[in-house]
């Protein structure tokens, strides 16, 4: 914070002079340097200013000149009003000679603003040209403002500071007037110092008066349109007007401020860093990023927030904030922004009306949405990672996933072009009506379909991969339907095959080649199911009963539902060891010869359909 | 811009880039006190200033008339005020306003 600006006005032989206008801010410290020389005209009457100021002399007495000719003075205005047109005014009490140096100073002091001020009449003898400047003591952080008086011998009177001062305003006539100027330095350091400066002239009195103009420790932000940053411990910001950034930038790095945000339509950036402030909304206010952007990271405001439409993007990083919409009509709608939650998700009532462009994610703690409905967006993606939430879903185009625990799916999918991907748990699904889009797929769990479930993939791809699917009803699709790794078992009846009635008698071989009979429930012939069907060393098929052969009475049989069957009717053959075998009539019989069938009254023929009867003799 | 004038006339405009514009009047001198030489006229100028926008003020002075000696008794034949400007001008005008006139002088308005 130091000089900003500074005017000047020369009069030779008038009454008054007024400067030009400057624009000056408000805050910002004025330093009036008014010179004269009053055995041609008048002493210094008054400084004004069209702001109406107070102007407060420092020190209390001007530097006189030798003879006394000529004055300087220095005044100062701490605070008060400030703004466009302002100009300065130094008045004489006859026609004289007048010259006015006015330097505006930002970051200084609102109150008690002079720390130290020094005045000296220093002539210039042998020719030389340096000033060496009242020496003053200031403290560290002040800025200096030094204006002199000077009649040269020369014109134009050039002054040329050095020592590190700048040249702030100079008044050259010094041939036929009252030359001066004024310079300045920024951020003095403290102890004791002079204000060099040269002139081109010689043998001239230089009447000088230096004030060292303290450094604020509160200051107040004006609107800006230029950046504004503050890095490590932030400011109290205690005016009671509220900082608008415009369209500049705003940033707040480290502790955050305590303020008043009013952002009002804005192309800028505004960020915190860090921890986040404390953002109290009145009703009907809204924090809206426009086509700008607005980030917190780290822990999150609390705040009231609107989205209203935009092409900015809106996203926080760590803990979500508390979005408190208006009790009826409110929405977050990112629109053509995009918007992304990471970590804990923001409780809020979302509405994304279709034809959105912009992408919407979810990582970690998915949101509760109680709207109606959730409508995918048209041609962008919705991604829950993480827990999912309960929604609703309508028709949508756009592609919509979730990773981690997946939603239950109760309600009706309309037809969707868009994809559909649960990456972890499936969801459940249940109700009257699922829809499946052009691309459903599980990886992971398969879905448990419950009730009356209909799954239909419609023209799309239905794919599994993972654990089996619970599936009630599948209705066939034009669409493909694939399995990767275990099959689905169906469990509702509506599922059944139509045929064969009995197919619940299942044989399946056993590690030791047996083939067992199973799912006895279901058994309705023979009654003897408990047996086994062996096949013996020999390569023969038999039924063991309790073990061994032994016992048997029963024949094969052929029953009236055309099945064979165990008989109870022992006629023939007596010796069950013996095997099949076909006579010399091409009848199949039991034998005790292996090579002629001794025993042929008991035959086994074909009938007319095809069928294989047992004849006994 | 020779003058004789009562009340109030346009100072014509002046243009090109400048920070600074000097203002002069003839005064009355012994050699010549044809030129204002009434101690009681008093002459009032009020510039405008433009950096190529709208104008703004650009500085005021004011003097009275008559014959006026500096410190060592020399005759000062002008009033003459110089007025400078924080960032670069383009164009200046004003107005000369007379109380106690007629005036009898001449004008001088240059910038640099």
């Amino acid at each position: 914070m130091a000089w900003v600006q500074g005017i000047g006005v020369q009069g030779i032989v008038v009454a008054s002079v007024t400067t030009g206008s400057l624009t000056t801010t408000t805050g910002n410290c004025l330093a009036f340097g008014a010179g004269c020389s009053p055995d041609a005209g008048g002493d210094l009457t008054s400084v004004t200013d069209s702001k109406s100021n107070t102007w407060a002399v420092t020190p209390a007495t001007p530097v006189v000149g030798t003879t006394g000719v000529n004055k300087q003075y220095m005044y100062t205005a701490a605070a008060g009003s400030r703004g466009a047109s302002h100009t300065f005014t130094a008045t004489l009490a006859a026609t004289g000679y007048v010259n006015i140096n006015v330097g505006e100073f930002s970051g200084r002091a609102p109150t008690s603003v002079v720390d130290t001020d020094a005045g000296l009449k220093e002539t210039l003898t042998g020719g030389g040209s340096n000033f060496s400047g009242p020496t003053f003591s200031p403290q560290a952080g002040s800025d200096g403002f030094m204006a002199d008086t000077d009649r040269s011998s020369v014109n134009p009177a050039t002054a040329t500071p050095s020592g590190g001062w700048t040249l702030g305003t100079a008044q050259v006539d010094g041939g036929s007037g009252t030359a001066g100027h004024s310079q300045y330095k920024a951020n003095l350091s403290a102890g004791s110092q002079g204000v060099p400066w040269q002139l081109n002239s010689s043998n001239v009195e230089g009447l000088q008066i230096v004030v060292a103009l303290k450094a604020a420790t509160g200051f107040t932000i004006a609107p800006t349109q230029g950046a504004l940053a503050f890095t490590g411990q932030q400011p109290n910001v205690l005016n009671s007007s509220r900082p608008v950034p415009g369209v500049a930038s705003l940033a707040l790095t480290g502790l955050t401020v305590a303020m008043n945000l009013t952002m009002p339509t804005s192309v800028g950036s505004a960020s915190f860093t860090g921890f986040a402030p404390s953002i109290s909304v009145v009703s009907g206010r809204t924090i809206t990023p426009a086509s700008g952007s607005l980030t917190f990271t780290g822990v999150a405001a609390k705040q009231g927030f609107t989205n209203t439409p935009t092409v900015g993007t809106a996203s926080w990083i760590g803990l979500q904030p508390n979005v408190s919409l208006n009790t009826a009509g409110g929405s977050l709608t990112p629109n053509q922004a995009d918007m992304a939650f990471v970590g804990y998700a923001v409780s809020q009532t979302l509405t994304l009306p279709p034809l959105l462009e912009a992408d919407m994610a979810f990582v970690g703690y998915a949101p509760s949405l109680g709207g109606q409905a959730l409508s995918i967006p048209t041609p962008a993606t919705l991604a829950f990672a993480g827990y999912a939430p309960l929604v609703q879903f309508p028709t949508g185009v756009g592609s919509l996933s979730w990773q981690g625990q997946a939603v239950a799916l109760t309600n009706t999918m309309g037809t969707t072009q868009g994809p559909l991907a649960f990456t972890g748990f499936a969801p459940t699904l249940s109700g009257s009506g699922l829809t499946i889009p052009a691309t459903l797929s599980f990886t992971g769990f398969a879905p448990k379909v419950v009730g009356q479930a209909i799954l239909t993939p419609g023209t799309g791809t239905l794919t599994f991969n993972g654990n089996p699917l619970g599936l009630s009803y599948i209705n066939p699709p034009t669409g493909s339907l694939s399995f990767t790794g275990l099959a689905p078992t169906f469990t509702n009846s509506s599922s059944r095959p139509a045929t064969p009635r009995h197919y619940m008698q299942r044989f399946p071989v056993g590690t030791d080649g047996t083939v067992q009979c199973v799912d006895v429930t279901r058994a309705v012939a023979p009654f003897v199911f408990w047996n086994e069907v062996k096949v013996d060393t020999n390569g023969m098929m038999m039924i063991v009963v309790d073990g061994l052969p032994t016992g048997w009475d029963d024949g094969l049989q052929v029953n009236a539902a055309e099945c064979i069957v165990i008989t109870r009717t022992p006629i023939a053959p007596m010796d069950w060891t013996n095997g099949l075998q076909l006579d010399s009539r091409g009848f199949l019989c039991v034998t005790d010869n292996p090579t002629l069938p001794v025993f042929n009254m008991q035959g086994m023929q074909f009938d007319v359909n095809g069928y294989l009867v047992v004849t006994i003799s | 811009m020779i003058l004789n004038l009562s009340g109030m006339a346009d100072i014509p405009e002046v243009s090109g880039d400048f920070t600074t514009v000097h203002v002069s009047l003839v005064r009355a001198v012994s050699a010549d006190p044809s030129q204002w030489s009434n101690p009681d006229t008093l002459v009032t100028v009020e510039l405008e200033v433009s950096d190529g926008e709208a104008y703004e003020f650009g500085g005021a002075f004011s003097a009275s008339g008559g014959i006026h000696t500096d410190k060592s008794g020399v005759e000062m034949p002008t009033t003459a005020v110089r007025f400078t400007y924080p960032r670069v001008m383009r164009h200046v005008k004003g107005t000369i306003t007379v109380t106690n006139g007629p005036l009898v002088s001449t004008l001088t308005l240059a910038v640099d």
